[in-house]
């Protein structure tokens, strides 16, 4: 027998726990708290949100429920310094604005649609364009692209923006000297977050464009203008240009999803109900009943009345698919029943417990193949298994929808889900 | 086993991983050197990619060399384990980053130059030297501060500091000599124990922090052990030497072992400086990996994990206040005179442990007053990178690479506030970029027990 | 089939027309040239694009064949030592072990000795607990092993070297050029006609496949055409006449291959059994192939693994590798074995395998009245240099001048070591140069000088452009420096290659730049899909989570079609 073993045991008390912080675990962490919860949020790191353009797709919001989610979103984003809004930027009096969405250029040159989109790209909304008369001859679009950047190429995006939206285009590559460095988007952003670096870029972006960026409708940059300062660089930049300026999305690491996780994150611990136990991955749970009692990383044990499943399916590991799968799915017969795991077993918490229902596939190079499955389908009260199954695990996600991205599930699944769990709380105390 | 099979292969992981790397780029976004140094590759090309190439692009050829290495800034890496939290595919990127750091490492170097490096690396025995002189620079600083300074600065040059950073001021009395003193051991006979775990900086240089630490441990009704500890191998893992470091914490695990089992066994290690608690938590079973080093791991708290968690109710008991605080955790108003502001700065080993930032939520619920939000800017890498921000050749790096940390506490100066960290690192390059104060949270603690009656929170 | 007319203008004129850039065509151009006649090439897709580009990468030491065939084993064996002493730096000596595991036949390992012996092969007998020390990974169920002289061969750099040596040495090749009939005078066929990328659906095709620039349609005259062109022989004798073509006894027989994104094992591991599906292990490069299926397939089309025949080779795989399952599949490709017809029993599945390795060459002068046109068929990349050396042999008889056959001599210079360069020729009619031979150097060593592209296999811009300046189509780039065929296949750099190929100037011609911009586009667009071709069968753990995120990256971040628009573009 060993004589050091554990000390003491780790346990952590909660109203509410969030297993996962992307986009859906952090909206749900922002409703259980908002509804009064004490939140422990407990995830390995960005979720897929390093990964996130930033750029809110899906269908438009229908219910009532689905735009009071939006409604808080767009409410809770502006008390984190992170404006989102559809059509034009429009938040509309109830953020009826997704509803129209917007179409923003992506770093291919090809439109995107999207409900909601992030104020650094607001100016570039092509609608917006076409309903105010845009003509080929008013202004166009002047892509900027810097030299370190080697993921944003200017000439490229310019060229094919021009081919898939007829709107006239030209670019520019400018160098922002050797702090770059090698060019990662992560080092750029840290250097427009230093204001006085940032003084001299400007000056420079004066000297270099301005007289030339003041002939175009817009100036569309790489989505790089700091982690923090990216507003009031924006505003600057505008000033200095004399023309609407926005960002392109761009290969990962995203920095608008960058921004979107350290800003929520910081408003929601600054507010005081929320802690992040970031770097923990949940490996088992403690269920009794039907209930869920506590889940554990393996070192700490957290305790909550309810819990909130927002493992995604892409870069969290909420999702497993083992070959056998794979073999089974890529049959068209092949099914699995829901509460099952991918690995035909039955599902655990926290390891894959999000049970599964082959539901979409891809097409490849003009072959079918049923080639992922996951996801449950989505229930009003956002439950995991419609039969069995703990009651105060919810589930969030866009994951939930089927294969296409769709980040307006997430918000919407994460609302509910939180506000689920959060009333959990209240029953229990009750 | 053949060399030409790369990764490692332990009875837990017969497969390597490194090529599990979807690259996805998810610890680039969350790597501080990469965001703050234009040098450094980043951890998915200094990881998976480079390890992919290491052992040649065929079995038996030359693969990357130690100058590309340099090249791709491997020394730059601050081994804070960030990326592998971060990867979604399961790959320990650190652990591959540190052979790229290691190879760096190889690069022939000048002999003094060498020799100063291995020293900086080598905290245990450069501590063992800062203490062997102390009572000369004592000495020094007594009669003549500026004639202290002076010495101090010329030494700081010959071990290859940069001249803007002074080296710590001599302690009065060191740690253990101050801990011996002040041990009750009958009154404290039949109390829980805990080992502390100092820490190089708290045993050598700055006895404050771990005087405060047993203050405040003692105050909540452990009976506290300083454990004979020697260096926890961070320095030497973040300039890649795995050697030494592995050494180290052989030795720790050793010593905590057995001090724990003469105490009874299962008593829970705490450290007020979370780059020990990490190295010991996380290196111990990566490293060493047997029983006794396994069990120490799991028995390692950080000390703000363990008052936020096993000691709290003591602690509230010290205090006075109720169990459970209000919830808008706001302080009571007109109670205090004179309020020392303070705002927190998490360091990034404190990230990586993953407990969370719990001083604030602690020193919150205990009513210490004055707390101020430095903004989202402030939540990040403060540039110092362990030890390379010291360096002559590291400094002017190091504070661009904090420059928006440090800038988002520059625009709090106004207030006059405390920096609280548990890094002694990030206070040293808080304190010298910035000119504010700074301290470790849990002087602040020690500071209001010591003088709950005034109401007053200073930091004496 | 033309007739000459007298006197008419010609593209080119030459000794030899080979058709075909496989193992067997380039093997039949080198070893014409070091018989000093003018040789040219045509290919009617990239270099080694065919079966050569889909093998397992394996340099038989016969020890495959010795069970069932020791003729075939004896003379791999021979080529195996040849080719290691002229061609060292494409062949990796890693070594080969036969292993037999508990669930496989006893006798046949009697059996198999003694077909090595009567090979000439001599295997070592490793002990156990040794074997599991020089592979780790392997089964601990493995009861007996022995060593043989197997190795890894880097086909691609190898057909390159080849290639360019011949071009320095003044031999011609086309490569994106099709050849769409046969020219004849009286003494029989007397050249070809190559259709290059003129035509408008050529034209398409040609942006998105590749870049060679010739424009029009040409003749190639010489006094010998040598058919190689592997699975499309009987296409091409066809276009002589039907006759031809029946004297061609083809038949083609399909090879499935996985690949997974680790170096597992340090040798090549086969599996001490009669030969059959998944029991060949080869380390590659940075990544092991496991192989092969096999299966009669009515042509060389365009074929794709089936998840049938991955869940197979993952099946077998794991009696050798237990960990299997672990490990990132990275994709899984198809190959076509074209065989002797008399080999192939068609209501056997599997009796590809069994047999037929041998080649054949037809005289078309003999068998169908067609002097001039001669067919090679048949064999094995590990025996190519054999063949190459007989078709070369019966040129000579057929040209009526002697030479004697060097190849087992002269060893082929690595790629990067100095080549005369060729006189400049201008652009629209040169076929490759030896530029990119020089480009191909950094594959030794990665170069970290500049950016890189590709993160995952660390190939720069400046090498990828240098080796498009030299007139390689990207992929043919790709081939050589492995560039998107890492973790992430292509998913991250698609965008920065874009913006290499276009800072390049690329396709050089700087006047029309929207031209440049949609072939931009539309060869990144092709790179991306052919990449996506080989992951969707391999759709398990990591490669699964890697194809929902680029999904999601295509959709929200790239604005690239999805499933509904791929079938457009496509």
């Amino acid at each position: 027998m060993r004589a050091v073993g554990r000390g003491a045991p780790r346990v952590v008390d909660y109203d509410v726990v969030v297993i996962g912080s992307g986009l859906a675990g952090l909206v749900a962490a922002a409703a259980a708290a908002a509804a009064g919860a004490r939140v422990g949020v407990v995830a390995e790191s960005f979720g897929g949100l390093a990964m996130w353009s930033g750029l809110v797709s899906g269908k438009a919001p229908a219910g009532d429920e689905e735009l009071d989610a939006v409604r808080f979103f767009i409410e809770f984003g502006v008390r984190c310094g992170l404006e989102y809004g559809g059509c034009g930027g429009s938040r509309g009096a109830e953020g009826e604005a997704a509803r129209e969405g917007m179409e923003v250029l992506s770093s291919s040159g090809r439109p995107v649609r999207c409900l909601l989109a992030p104020e650094t790209v607001w100016a570039g909304d092509l609608r917006n364009w076409a309903s105010s008369g845009m003509q080929a001859d008013d202004g166009g679009l002047l892509v900027v692209g810097f030299t370190e950047l080697e993921d944003y190429p200017a000439a490229v995006i310019a060229g094919q923006a021009a081919a898939e939206t007829g709107v006239r285009t030209a670019h520019r590559t400018v160098s922002l000297g050797r702090a770059a460095g090698r060019g990662l988007g992560v080092r750029i952003a840290g250097l427009f977050d230093d204001p006085a670096w940032f003084e001299g870029f400007l000056e420079a972006s004066r000297r270099l464009l301005g007289r030339e960026a003041r002939r175009f409708r817009a100036v569309a940059l790489p989505p790089v203008l700091g982690l923090f300062r990216f507003r009031s660089n924006l505003e600057a930049l505008r000033e200095n240009l004399g023309t609407a300026v926005f960002e392109l999305p761009a290969v990962p690491p995203s920095l608008p999803g960058m921004r979107f996780w350290h800003l929520w994150r910081w408003r929601l611990e600054a507010d005081g109900r929320t802690t992040f136990h970031l770097g923990r991955r949940v490996v088992e749970a403690d269920t009794h009943g039907d209930r869920c009692l506590a889940v554990s990383d393996g070192l700490t044990v957290y305790r909550a009345a309810a819990f909130v499943l927002a493992t995604g399916g892409v870069a969290g590991r909420g999702l497993e698919v083992p070959p056998e799968a794979f073999f089974r799915l890529s049959k068209p017969t092949g099914a699995l029943r829901p509460g099952q795991a991918p690995g035909g077993g039955p599902a655990r918490p926290g390891e894959r417990s999000v049970p599964v229902e082959p539901i979409f596939g891809l097409e490849t190079c003009g072959r079918r193949t049923d080639w992922l499955s996951w996801g449950v389908r989505v229930q009003d009260s956002s439950r995991p298994c419609p039969t069995g199954g703990p009651a105060n695990v919810f589930v969030a996600g866009w994951q939930l929808g089927g294969p296409e991205p769709d980040a307006l599930l997430s918000i919407t699944t994460g609302w509910q889900a939180g506000r689920a769990a959060a009333d959990c709380r209240e029953e229990g105390t009750q | 086993m053949s060399a030409a099979v790369r990764g490692r292969v332990s009875s837990e992981r017969r497969l390597p991983l490194p090529d599990a790397c979807l690259g996805c780029s998810s610890c680039v976004a969350v790597c501080p050197v990469a965001s703050s140094d234009g040098r450094f590759a980043g951890p998915k090309v200094l990881g998976p990619a480079f390890e992919r190439l290491l052992a040649g692009p065929w079995p038996g050829e030359p693969g990357l060399g130690p100058r590309d290495a340099e090249r791709l800034g491997a020394g730059l890496c601050l081994q804070c384990h960030l990326c592998d939290l971060a990867c979604p595919a399961g790959v320990e990127v650190s652990s591959l980053t540190r052979r790229a750091k290691a190879l760096a490492r190889r690069l022939p170097r000048g002999g003094y130059r060498r020799l100063m490096d291995d020293l900086l690396a080598d905290q245990e025995r450069f501590g063992r030297l800062a203490a062997a002189v102390r009572w000369p620079r004592s000495l020094l600083h007594g009669t003549s501060p500026w004639l202290g300074r002076t010495v101090d600065g010329f030494a700081g040059r010959l071990v290859g500091l940069h001249p803007a950073r002074r080296l710590p001021r001599p302690p009065r009395q060191p740690f253990r000599a101050w801990f011996e003193a002040t041990r009750r051991p009958r009154e404290e006979r039949d109390r829980q124990p805990v080992i502390l775990f100092v820490g190089c900086h708290g045993r050598f240089h700055d006895p404050v922090v771990p005087r405060a630490a047993v203050e405040v441990l003692r105050s909540a009704g452990y009976r506290v052990v300083a454990a004979q500890e020697v260096c926890c191998g961070s320095p030497a893992l973040s300039v890649g030497d795995e050697g030494r470091a592995r050494d180290s914490l052989e030795a720790n695990a050793r010593l905590l072992d057995h001090l724990s089992t003469r105490l009874g066994g299962g008593v829970p290690i705490v450290s007020p400086c979370p780059s020990c608690s990490l190295s010991l938590r996380r290196l111990l079973p990566e490293l060493i990996g047997d029983g006794p080093a396994r069990a120490v791991a799991d028995a390692v708290w950080d000390l703000g994990e363990f008052l936020a968690g096993p000691a709290r109710v003591g602690l509230e008991q010290a205090f006075d206040r109720p169990r459970h605080w209000g919830d808008d955790g706001a302080p009571p108003s007109g109670e205090e005179a004179a309020v020392t502001p303070w705002t927190y700065h998490a360091s990034c080993h404190l990230r990586a442990l993953g407990v969370g930032k719990l001083f604030p939520a602690l020193l919150s619920s205990l009513e210490v007053p004055g707390r101020l939000d430095a903004g989202p800017a402030a939540d990040g890498c403060c540039g110092m990178g362990g030890l390379t921000g010291l360096t002559r050749e590291g400094y002017d790096l190091s504070l661009a690479a904090g420059a928006r940390v440090l800038e988002a506490y520059r625009s709090l100066a106004a207030a006059g506030p405390v920096v609280l960290s548990d890094c002694p690192a990030c206070r040293w390059q808080i304190a010298e970029a910035t000119g504010l104060k700074t301290a470790h949270p849990v002087e602040l603690l020690a500071a209001r027990l010591r003088d709950r009656a005034g109401g007053r929170n200073s930091i004496g | 089939m033309r007739r000459l007319a007298e006197g008419e203008a010609v593209f080119d004129r030459a000794d030899v027309i080979v058709i075909g850039g496989g193992a067997t065509g380039v093997g039949v151009l080198w070893d014409l040239v070091l018989r000093g006649f003018d040789v040219v090439l045509v290919e009617q897709a990239g270099l080694a694009s065919g079966t050569s580009g889909a093998f397992h990468g394996l340099l038989h030491s016969g020890g495959r064949y010795a069970g069932t065939d020791p003729e075939t084993a004896a003379g791999c064996l021979a080529e195996n030592r040849i080719l290691k002493s002229v061609a060292r730096s494409f062949i990796r000596e890693t070594g080969g072990l036969f292993v037999r595991l508990e669930e496989d036949p006893e006798d046949w390992e009697e059996r198999w000795l003694e077909g090595c012996r009567r090979a000439g092969l001599s295997p070592v007998p490793v002990r156990r607990d040794e074997v599991l020390d020089l592979e780790p990974h392997l089964t601990s169920t493995v009861l007996k092993a022995y060593r043989v002289p197997d190795a890894a061969v880097d086909g691609f750099g190898l057909l390159w070297s080849l290639v360019w040596s011949s071009v320095a040495a003044g031999a011609r090749v086309y490569l994106r050029a099709r050849v769409t009939g046969f020219l004849t005078d009286e003494d029989g066929v007397r050249g070809v006609e190559v259709v290059g990328l003129g035509g408008t659906e050529e034209r398409a095709a040609a942006v998105t496949e590749g870049r060679f620039p010739q424009a029009e349609p040409g003749e190639i005259t010489a006094e010998v055409v040598v058919n190689a062109t592997g699975p499309w022989a009987q296409e091409t004798a066809a276009l002589a006449c039907p006759a031809a073509a029946a004297s061609v006894p083809l038949g083609h027989d399909k090879g499935v291959m996985l690949i997974f994104n680790s170096r597992l094992v340090s040798h090549v591991v086969n599996r001490l059994r009669p030969p059959a599906d998944g029991d060949i292990l080869v380390p590659h490069g940075p990544v092991t192939i496991l192989g092969t299926t096999s299966g009669n397939v009515p042509g060389p089309g365009r074929l794709l693994p089936e998840p049938e025949e991955v869940a197979l080779l993952l099946c077998e795989g794991r009696a050798l590798l237990p960990d299997i399952d672990r490990v990132p599949p990275l994709r899984a490709y198809a190959g076509v074995r074209p065989l002797l017809k008399e080999a192939v029993d068609h209501t056997d599945p599997g009796a590809g395998r069994g047999g037929g390795r041998g080649f054949l060459l037809v005289d078309h002068g003999e068998t169908d009245g067609l002097p001039g046109l001669v067919t090679v068929l048949g064999g094995k990349f590990t025996t190519f240099r054999a063949m190459a050396a007989e078709t070369g042999d019966l040129v000579c008889r057929l040209v009526g001048r002697p030479a004697r056959c060097r190849t087992a001599e002269v060893g082929v210079p690595r790629l990067g070591s100095p080549v005369p360069r060729p006189p400049a020729a201008p652009v629209s009619r040169a076929p490759l140069t030896t530029g990119a031979e020089r480009a191909a150097h950094g594959r030794e060593r990665p170069d970290l000088a500049d950016s890189l592209v590709c993160e995952c296999e660390f190939v720069s811009s400046s090498r990828l452009v240098s080796l498009l300046d030299a007139g390689l189509a990207l992929s043919d780039a790709r081939r050589l420096c492995r560039l998107g065929m890492g973790g992430c296949q292509g998913i991250f750099c698609t965008q920065r290659l874009a913006g290499a190929l276009f800072g390049a100037g690329w396709p050089g011609d700087t006047a029309q730049p929207r031209t440049d911009r949609e072939a931009v586009r539309a060869e990144t667009d092709a790179f991306r899909r052919g990449r996506l071709t080989g992951v969707a069968a391999v759709q398990w753990g990591g490669q699964a989570r890697l194809s929902a995120l680029a999904a999601a990256l295509e959709r929200l971040t790239f604005g690239r079609p999805g499933r509904e628009g791929e079938e457009k573009v496509r």
